[in-house]
């Protein structure tokens, strides 16, 4: 059995530096009686050195862990773009020097992290992993990749369309609030500004899931179309869904007795040029036509032909006039 | 590192992924080290870090923290672990019961032992420490943390702690006699 002796502590405190010096002195005489005694502290010497080893030899495996952790923390309710105000610039500048501090500290893998963000103009990129994407007006995207890891982190504010270059076991999940949309090898249109109750995927090709963490939503195909309404949580499924909703990337219009006033607010989202309707009875006229990426004066002209109304170029403007039609 | 800790935390506060992850980045591998010297287990001490990061993440709108965000993180931490133990109790008094059989240690002596040989002896012995001593001996060794320190966090005295690591190196001692004669031959040259 062992015995516990008062030197024992002494000589734990002598080790760990804790020890005054009376008790360094104390323990320096005791040394000196006998060769035993200097045996024994030796062997505590050794056995206090070599127990720090241990824990240096086991490794923790931080990206690993940032993985698993990050999994878990998907609930995340708002846009990383939306750096309130109140966060200082003397935060900013001590983030900046942390990040550096620690880039410098450990050399990590690339994460590319690409945000684009329009106003009155659309514009297309290639994201990082080879996903296409074009970016509609007001709108908000920001994309990170990790090209080690090969996850694929991406945020929607406002309406994008998406060529996702499909990764089995990478997932391209797109986040929308608390909305997520993830694509089964696809091509799909996301329409979610922020001032709209509701959030409409539309696939064009593949298949899409379109839910959140606490409901599965829905599964949605080529051709069909997902709303998602904010205030009642709730998902619908539109079966045929309006192809129009990508004009904006295609300036494809297919009208099928469509009121000129709803035709014409959709044509006037994607042009620069607007049309304008001169009276507003003609705004009850039903369309149909297709348009092919043509131009904004065309479109006028051809309207105005089938509808048989005057059209008058005013700067940007093309003012339709005319009487009306029979319902 | 103490750029990181209350400035960044503004921004998680905010609910900012990188400065989070910034965080995690610069705690992780030392927190887990911390809560292996109280599990010696290394996937049950990477739980507890993990889990207390996703605590930080989900409660971060209320995070008020008084002191450091570093000391705030060891303590999460170090309450975890202490839980662990309490609920791991019936193992740990299996563990000591084979301990008093001192069956584990004693094999048969070999000629020579090398250095990382004994390392490892050392790290078993060590896990057949009794819980406190165990945990009072690798909080100053595995994190060099001083005597108040260990009390304070421990909630022991002082006093308790000399005790706790005296004992530690005594039972390790006696555990591992038979392979300690054979080095003190290089070993007195060095100290």
């Amino acid at each position: 059995m062992t015995e516990f002796d008062p030197i024992d502590d002494l000589i734990g405190k002598v080790l760990a530096k804790e020890a005054t010096v009376a008790e360094q002195n104390q323990l320096n005489q005791w040394l000196e009686e006998s060769e035993a005694n200097r045996k024994y502290f030796a062997h505590f010497k050794l056995i206090f050195d070599k127990a720090a080893a241990t824990p240096v030899k086991i490794k923790f495996d931080r990206d690993e862990a940032w993985q698993k952790v990050k999994g878990k923390m998907r609930e995340e309710k708002r846009f990383q773009f939306f750096i309130s105000p109140y966060v200082r610039v003397a935060a900013g500048i001590a983030l900046i020097t942390a990040m550096s501090y620690l880039v410098y500290q450990w050399t990590r893998p690339a994460v590319q992290t690409l945000a684009v963000t329009t106003d009155k103009k659309i514009k297309q990129d290639t994201l990082p992993d080879g996903s296409f994407a074009v970016l509609n007006k007001n709108s908000k995207l920001n994309f990170e990749y990790n090209s080690r890891s090969k996850t694929r982190n991406v945020k929607l504010m406002g309406e994008a369309y998406f060529e996702v270059k499909h990764q089995e076991e990478k997932p391209f999940v797109v986040e929308i609030e608390e909305l997520l949309v993830r694509d089964i090898g696809t091509s799909f249109n996301i329409k979610a500004y922020p001032n709209s109750d509701t959030v409409v995927v539309t696939v064009e090709s593949g298949e899409v899931q379109f839910y959140t963490l606490k409901d599965p939503g829905l599964i949605l195909k080529a051709g069909e179309a997902g709303i998602y309404k904010k205030s009642f949580k709730e998902f619908s499924r539109m079966v045929k869904a309006d192809t129009n909703v990508l004009a904006y990337k295609t300036k494809i219009f297919s009208f099928k007795d469509t009121d000129l006033k709803k035709a014409v607010e959709m044509i006037n989202e994607i042009y620069d040029s607007k049309i304008i309707l001169g009276n507003s009875s003609i705004g009850q006229c039903h369309v149909t036509v297709n348009f092919n990426n043509d131009k904004i004066e065309d479109i006028a002209d051809i309207i105005a032909e089938t509808l048989s109304l005057s059209v008058e170029k005013k700067g940007d403007e093309f003012i339709l006039t005319g009487s009306g039609c029979n319902k | 590192m103490d750029l990181l800790e209350n400035d960044t935390l503004l921004f998680v506060r905010d609910g900012n992924q990188h400065a989070f992850e910034m965080i995690f980045n610069a705690f992780y591998q030392p927190l887990c080290r911390y809560a292996y010297s109280f599990l010696n287990n290394k996937e049950e001490a990477e739980e507890v870090v993990q889990s207390a990061f996703i605590q930080v993440w989900e409660k971060r709108s209320s995070l008020e923290i008084q002191t450091s965000f570093k000391s705030y993180l060891y303590r999460m931490v170090r309450n975890t672990c202490l839980n662990v133990i309490k609920h791991e109790k019936v193992k740990q008094l299996h563990a000591k019961h084979e301990m008093a059989h001192g069956e584990t240690i004693q094999e048969s002596v070999h000629e020579t032992i090398t250095s990382s040989e004994l390392e490892s002896k050392i790290s078993e012995a060590m896990m057949q420490l009794p819980e406190q001593c165990r945990i009072v001996f690798q909080l100053s060794r595995f994190e060099g943390l001083k005597y108040a320190e260990i009390a304070d966090q421990l909630e022991i005295s002082v006093k308790t702690v000399e005790n706790q690591v005296g004992k530690a190196l005594k039972i390790m001692r006696d555990n591992l006699k038979e392979y300690l004669p054979l080095l003190i031959l290089f070993l007195n040259g060095n100290w």
